[in-house]
């Protein structure tokens, strides 16, 4: 090897090893998540909500679980909406109105920051019914 | 020759590795303090409403930038319910059907703010509670004034 080539290949040793090559992570990510159960009574037109605090952005899901009246499962139509607290209220920017679901009625990107899960009776409920709703959070 | 050809290709080397390795090379960091300054209240809202025997009450608001909070509870009143009795007010975040608070005091109605203090961008609630002194249910009026 001429004292040439030997520079040559120095030098592309040192530009290799000083690069700003950003290595590609091979190993899987995985994000743990948070699942709150939210149970109470809602009275017929009744409101209730409850509010959660994500502290760092994901995905964010919430299904009404269950619809109860003295311990039976009911068919009955619910509104569970998702929002932020404002007032003596939580103000929904998306809804999704029906019975007990064993998928996601609402899903959505959120920040970080304060939220709220809202439970309404809309349609006009007989009797007092218990219900749960499922929010996954990260 | 070969030696003169040898020292010139060694200082190309010196010289490609300090080049090569320019970019990592750090800066002295430059001092900034920066200090907030406390935005003032841009916004008031008036919350009146009931509070039960025994019962608590919150109302939730966002504040968007860093800035000073005033909260004022400027009356109580109702039958069997004297305009200086003491109930519980505070400050905190909305955390699951209640409002946790993390300043609170317990304190008669007046003008002046009760409760002030410097809050960072987020959502916020005010909750008021009574401290075992009410007989009946009491109409009160609480402002909320934020940046």
């Amino acid at each position: 090897m001429t004292v040439g080539a030997f520079v040559i290949v120095a030098l592309t040793l040192v530009c290799n090893a000083c690069s700003d090559k950003i290595e590609t992570p091979t190993s899987a990510t995985t994000t743990a998540t948070t699942a709150i159960l939210f149970s109470g009574t809602l009275q017929p037109r009744g409101v209730r909500f409850y509010s959660y605090t994500l502290t760092t952005s994901g995905a964010v899901s919430a299904l009404l679980a269950s619809v109860e009246r003295n311990g039976v499962p009911a068919g009955n139509a619910l509104e569970i909406g998702i929002g932020a607290p404002a007032g003596t209220d939580c103000a929904v920017t998306m809804s999704a109105n029906g019975p007990a679901s064993l998928i996601p009625q609402l899903r959505h990107d959120a920040a970080a920051g304060t939220y709220c899960v809202r439970v309404a009776d809309i349609e006009g409920l007989a009797a007092p019914m218990t219900f749960t709703i499922r929010l996954i959070h990260p | 020759m070969i030696h003169r050809r040898f020292s010139f290709g060694a200082v190309l080397l010196a010289l490609a590795t300090g080049v090569g390795c320019n970019g990592d090379t750090p800066t002295s960091p430059t001092a900034t303090a920066t200090t907030a300054t406390a935005a003032a209240p841009a916004y008031t809202e008036e919350w009146i409403d009931t509070l039960s025997v025994g019962g608590t009450r919150f109302y939730s608001f966002t504040v968007t930038q860093y800035g000073t909070v005033n909260v004022a509870l400027t009356s109580v009143s109702g039958q069997f319910v004297p305009g200086t009795v003491t109930v519980g007010l505070g400050i905190g975040t909305p955390a699951a059907e209640t409002c946790s608070p993390t300043s609170s005091i317990s304190t008669q109605s007046g003008t002046g703010p009760q409760l002030t203090g410097a809050y960072n961008p987020g959502v916020y609630c005010v909750i008021i509670r009574d401290v075992g002194n009410l007989f009946a249910a009491a109409r009160f009026s609480i402002t909320v004034a934020y940046p």
